[in-house]
C-alpha cells in the first residue's frame, strides 16, 4: 500500500500542477483575447476555416470557390451569384480561396465544411502552376505545407480518424489555448526584447489589419492594370517566380508533382462533390517565366491531363487561360484585378449554368 | 510513442498510477503489458516479430542451461547468434549489402542488375524500431547463459527484459542480470528518494532534448543539409550545433529512460559521463554510450583477443570491432566510415601508449609535462576536435557533403578569416550559440554540483513548483512538432 507521505505527495503535486496549468491557461486565454493569433497556416485560412464552417444557406444550394490567390481575386461570388440567379439557378456563393492555398489545405477546408454538415451543391477550384510544382513540393519549407501541417487546425482537419495519437493531441490544442497557440507565446517570448522595447512598432501594429486582409476581399485592386515592365517592378508582389520572369532569367525549375492535386480530387470523388476545374488566365509576362522553366504554356502541356482527369461525370474543366490577355486586367503577373475578374466571372457563370443544371437533375 | 509528446506522458501517468495500485505480484506483468501497449502504437505487427524471437531465444537458452559441456552449448549458442543476426541483417542490411554487390558486381563489368522484384521487396522493408538494441540485449543474454550464468526461469520473465518499455527503443543496452536481480521478487513501491531522482532525471531529460539539443539542430541541420551554401564560421557553427546536438539529445533520451525506470522501482546504467571531458580518444569511449562501449568489449573485442595480443594485432581488432560499431549505428557507408574513423583513432592511440609506457614513461620531464593541468586541457581540447570531426561523417548525408565539411572544418586561416570580415551582428549570432553549445558540453561536472547545492535543498513544494515550470516552459518549446530523438533510427 502507499505510505501516507508518498500519498501527501502526490496529493500536493497534483495541486501545484492543476494551479499551475489553471494559471497558464486563463493567461494563455487573455493574451489570445488581446493578440489574436494565427491558428494555422495564415489568417487568410483561419478566416476561410470559420466561412467554411458557417452553415450554409437553406432555401439554396452552395457554391464554393476553392483555390490559392488566383481565384481570390479572379472570381467575383457576388456577380456569380447575381447571374446564376438571373439564369433561374437561386444558389449561394462563397469564396473559400485565399493566398497560398495548396491542395492540402483545400482538402482541410472541405472537411471543415462537411464536419459542419455543410454539403456544397458544387465546388470550383483554380488549377495553376503553382498547384503542380514539384519544385515547391520537394522543397517543402518554402511551402505552406509545415506550416498547415504544424497548425492545431490544419493537423486536426487532415488526421486520419484511426490516428490516435494525433486525435489526442488535438483533444489538448482544442481545449488548452496555451498548447494550441504555444508557437505563438513561443514567438512572443522569442521577441521579447521587441515587443518589451519596442513600444512604437507595437502601437503601429493595428489589430484592425485581420480585417484588411485580402481573404475579405474578393475581385479586389487598387490598380486598374500596369502596362510596362516598370510599373511591374514599382508595384509587382515579388516573389521569386514573378521576378524571375520580369528579370527573364531562368526561375526554380518547374517538375510536374500532381499527386497532392489528385489527393484533392480523391477526396472530392469520395464525398461526391461535383469538381469544376478552371485554369484563370495570367499576364502574357508570366509566359515568360512558363518559358524559362521548361513550360510553353500549361494548357499547351498539361490541358490533355486536366481534360482527362474532367473525364468523370462529376467534374468539369474549364481553360480560361487565354480568355483575357489585356495587361489593363491584370494587377500583376498572376493576379486579376476587378476588370479581369468581372470579365472571368461572367465567362464562369455561362459556362457552370448547364453543369449546375446537370448536377441538380442528378438524384 | 515519442518520449516527447503528450501522448507519451498521458501513458507514463497511467501506467504509473496503476503500478502503485496494484498487489506487489501484479506490477511486473502489468508493466509487460504496458511494454507491449508502448511498442503497439508504433507497430502491432512488429509485436509478432519480437515475440517469436523471444521466444526462440528464451527456449535455445533453456536447452543451452541444460548442457554441462561447453561443445553441448555452443552449439546452441552459434543457433540462436545466427537467428538474431538473421533477422537483424534482414530488417537492417539486406538492402545495402545487396544494392552494394550489384554496384560493385556492374563496377567489375559483370553485367549483372538486382531483380526488380527484389528491388521492389527490400526497399518496403521497415526497420522494426530499437531492432540493434533488443537484438544486442538478446546476444548478450545468450553469450553470458553460454558462459555459465543463470538463464531466466520464465517466459515472461525473459520476455519482461526485452520489451520493457523504458530501455526498449533506444538502451541503455542492459545486461539480463542487471534487470533480473531487481525484478525476480515482486516488485515494491520505490522510495520517496527514488520517485523523486526519477522525476529529476526526467526534467533533466526533457530540458536536454527540448533546450539544447532541438535548439541545436536548427543550427545544425540547414549546414549539413546544404553545407555548399556556407562559409566556413557557419561550417564550425553547424559542426558545433550537431556535436551538441547528439549529445544532449541521447543523453536526454537516456535521462528519462532511467528517470521513467526509477519511478518503477528499477534501475537502468548510466550511459553517459560527461563525454566531452575525456582526455583520450579511449576515455571518451568509456565515457560515451558505456552500455553499448562494454557491450562491444565485452562481446567482441576481449574474445577476439582484447589487448593482450600483439600490438598491430590489437589494432587490427580495434579496428574491427569499431567497424562493427559504425554498422551497428546504420547501413550507411558514412557509419561504416565512422566507425572506421574511431577504430584508427584508438589503434594509433594504442600504439602511442605501448610506447608511452615502453619508453617515455622513464622520462621524468615527459611525466612532468603529461601530469600538468595545460597538458589535460590541451588533451581534453585535442580529443574534442577528433570526435567532431568524427560526427561530421556520421551526420553528413554523403560523402560529398562529409568531405565539404571537413575541407571546411580544418581550414582554420579561413575560419578566422570570416570571423575578421563579419559584421557585428554576425558575429554576435555566431558566437553566441558557438560559445553557449560549446559551454553546454563541457559544464556537466559544473551542473551536476548547482542541482546539488541548489535545486535539492529545496522545500518540496517549491521542487514541484520548478518541474511545473519547466513542463510548462516543455510544452510551449515544442511548438514546431516534437522531433524524434535521434537514436530511434537505430
Amino acid at each position: 500500500m502507499l505510505s501516507s507521505e508518498l500519498k501527501n505527495r502526490l496529493w500536493v503535486s497534483t495541486i501545484v500542477l492543476l494551479l499551475s496549468l489553471l494559471s497558464v491557461e486563463v493567461a494563455a486565454r487573455i493574451i489570445v483575447s488581446w493578440a489574436v493569433p494565427e491558428q494555422s497556416a495564415s489568417r487568410g485560412f483561419d478566416h476561410k476555416y470559420y466561412l467554411a464552417r458557417a452553415p450554409f444557406e437553406r432555401d439554396r444550394r452552395t457554391v464554393l470557390i476553392l483555390g490559392d490567390s488566383l481565384a481570390n481575386m479572379g472570381i467575383y461570388s457576388q456577380l456569380l451569384r447575381t447571374r446564376l440567379s438571373q439564369a433561374g439557378i437561386p444558389v449561394s456563393v462563397r469564396n473559400l480561396a485565399s493566398s497560398r492555398n495548396t491542395p492540402d489545405m483545400n482538402i482541410a477546408l472541405l472537411q471543415s465544411a462537411l464536419k459542419a454538415g455543410n454539403h456544397p451543391a458544387l465546388v470550383i477550384v483554380n488549377i495553376n502552376m503553382a498547384v503542380f510544382n514539384g519544385y515547391y513540393i520537394h522543397h517543402r519549407e518554402q511551402t505552406p505545407e509545415p506550416a498547415l501541417a504544424a497548425s492545431y487546425l490544419g493537423r486536426c482537419e487532415l488526421a486520419e480518424p484511426t490516428d490516435f495519437a494525433e486525435k489526442t493531441r488535438c483533444f489538448f490544442e482544442k481545449h488548452l489555448y496555451f498548447i494550441r497557440f504555444r508557437g505563438f507565446f513561443k514567438g512572443q517570448f522569442r521577441t521579447l526584447d521587441r515587443t518589451l522595447f519596442g513600444v512604437e512598432k507595437r502601437l503601429s501594429k493595428n489589430p484592425k489589419d485581420f480585417v484588411q486582409d485580402e481573404a475579405f476581399q474578393e475581385g479586389w485592386s487598387p490598380s486598374f492594370g500596369m502596362k510596362t515592365e516598370e510599373e511591374f517592378l514599382a508595384k509587382n508582389q515579388f516573389n521569386t517566380d514573378n521576378l524571375a520572369a520580369f528579370r527573364k532569367t531562368q526561375g526554380p525549375k518547374f517538375t510536374w508533382e500532381p499527386r497532392p492535386f489528385l489527393k484533392f480530387y480523391t477526396f472530392c470523388r469520395k464525398h461526391h462533390i461535383p469538381l469544376v476545374m478552371v485554369l484563370l488566365p495570367v499576364h502574357p509576362i508570366s509566359e515568360q517565366y512558363f518559358v524559362k522553366a521548361g513550360l510553353v504554356s500549361p494548357e499547351a502541356n498539361y490541358a490533355r491531363e486536366f481534360k482527362r482527369w474532367a473525364d468523370n461525370t462529376n467534374s468539369w474543366y474549364l481553360d480560361y487561360y487565354q480568355l483575357d490577355s489585356d495587361s489593363t486586367h491584370f494587377y500583376n503577373t498572376s493576379h486579376l484585378n476587378v476588370l479581369g475578374a468581372v470579365s472571368v466571372t461572367e465567362h464562369l457563370a455561362k459556362d457552370i449554368v448547364p453543369i449546375l443544371k446537370k448536377v441538380e437533375s442528378k438524384p | 510513442m515519442n518520449f516527447v509528446s503528450f501522448g507519451f506522458l498521458a501513458f507514463l501517468l497511467i501506467v504509473w498510477l496503476l503500478f502503485l495500485i496494484l498487489p506487489d505480484k501484479k506490477r511486473v506483468p502489468w508493466l509487460t503489458l504496458a511494454s507491449y501497449i508502448f511498442y503497439a502504437t508504433w507497430s502491432i505487427p512488429f509485436i509478432g516479430i519480437i515475440i517469436v524471437t523471444t521466444t526462440v531465444d528464451f527456449w535455445i537458452s533453456q536447452w543451452m542451461a541444460r548442457h554441462d559441456s561447453v561443445s553441448g552449448r555452443k552449439k546452441y549458442l552459434i543457433l540462436g547468434l545466427s537467428i538474431n543476426l538473421l533477422v537483424l541483417g534482414f530488417f537492417k542490411y539486406a538492402h545495402f549489402l545487396l544494392s552494394n554487390t550489384y554496384g560493385l558486381a556492374s563496377l567489375l563489368g559483370m553485367n549483372l542488375l538486382m531483380p526488380p522484384a527484389l528491388e521492389q521487396l527490400l526497399s518496403h522493408v521497415i526497420l522494426p524500431l530499437g531492432i540493434s538494441f533488443y537484438t544486442f540485449e538478446a546476444i548478450s543474454y545468450m553469450v553470458d547463459v553460454y558462459r555459465g550464468k543463470p538463464a531466466a526461469t520464465s517466459w515472461w520473465g525473459y520476455n519482461f527484459y526485452i520489451m520493457y518499455f523504458p530501455h526498449l527503443i533506444s538502451g541503455p543496452i542492459v545486461r539480463f542480470e542487471q534487470l533480473w536481480e531487481q525484478y525476480k521478487i515482486p516488485l515494491q513501491i520505490p522510495s520517496l528518494a527514488r520517485i523523486a531522482a526519477g522525476i529529476e532525471l526526467i526534467m533533466l531529460g526533457y530540458l536536454f532534448k527540448i533546450f539544447i539539443a532541438n535548439q541545436a539542430a536548427l543550427i545544425a541541420d540547414p549546414v549539413f543539409n546544404h553545407p555548399a551554401n556556407f562559409n566556413h564560421l557557419a561550417i564550425w557553427l553547424g559542426v558545433v550545433g550537431f556535436t551538441t546536438q547528439i549529445y544532449f539529445d541521447f543523453m536526454g533520451y537516456t535521462h528519462i529512460a532511467r528517470g521513467v525506470s526509477l519511478l518503477f522501482n528499477i534501475e537502468l546504467p548510466l550511459n553517459f559521463n560527461h563525454p566531452y571531458l575525456a582526455n583520450t580518444i579511449s576515455n571518451f569511449w568509456e565515457r560515451w554510450h558505456i552500455s553499448l562501449s562494454r557491450w562491444i568489449r565485452d562481446y567482441l573485442y576481449i574474445p577476439l583477443g582484447g589487448s593482450r595480443l600483439p600490438l598491430f594485432h590489437t589494432a587490427g581488432n580495434l579496428m574491427l570491432t569499431m567497424l562493427i560499431a559504425g554498422a551497428w549505428h546504420g547501413a550507411g557507408w558514412t557509419f561504416i566510415a565512422w566507425g572506421g574513423y574511431h577504430g584508427v583513432l584508438l589503434a594509433i592511440y594504442h600504439i602511442y601508449k605501448t610506447i608511452k609506457s615502453r619508453f617515455l614513461a622513464s622520462l621524468p620531464l615527459f611525466n612532468t609535462f603529461t601530469s600538468g593541468p595545460f597538458y589535460h586541457v590541451m588533451a581534453v581540447a585535442f580529443t574534442f576536435l577528433l570526435v567532431m570531426g568524427g560526427w561530421i561523417l556520421f551526420r553528413a548525408n554523403s560523402f560529398e557533403a562529409a568531405a565539404t565539411i571537413w575541407q571546411h572544418f580544418v581550414n582554420l586561416p579561413q575560419v578566422l578569416n570570416d570571423l575578421s570580415h563579419a559584421s557585428g551582428k554576425e558575429l554576435l549570432r555566431t558566437l553566441i550559440p558557438l560559445c553557449l553549445m560549446l559551454l553546454c558540453c563541457v559544464s556537466g561536472p559544473f551542473a551536476i554540483r548547482v542541482v546539488e547545492r541548489i535545486y535539492r535543498p529545496l522545500p518540496f513544494v517549491v521542487k514541484v513548483q520548478v518541474a511545473c515550470v519547466l513542463l510548462i516552459l516543455c510544452i510551449l518549446f515544442t511548438a514546431e512538432g516534437s522531433q524524434p530523438f535521434i537514436y530511434f533510427q537505430f
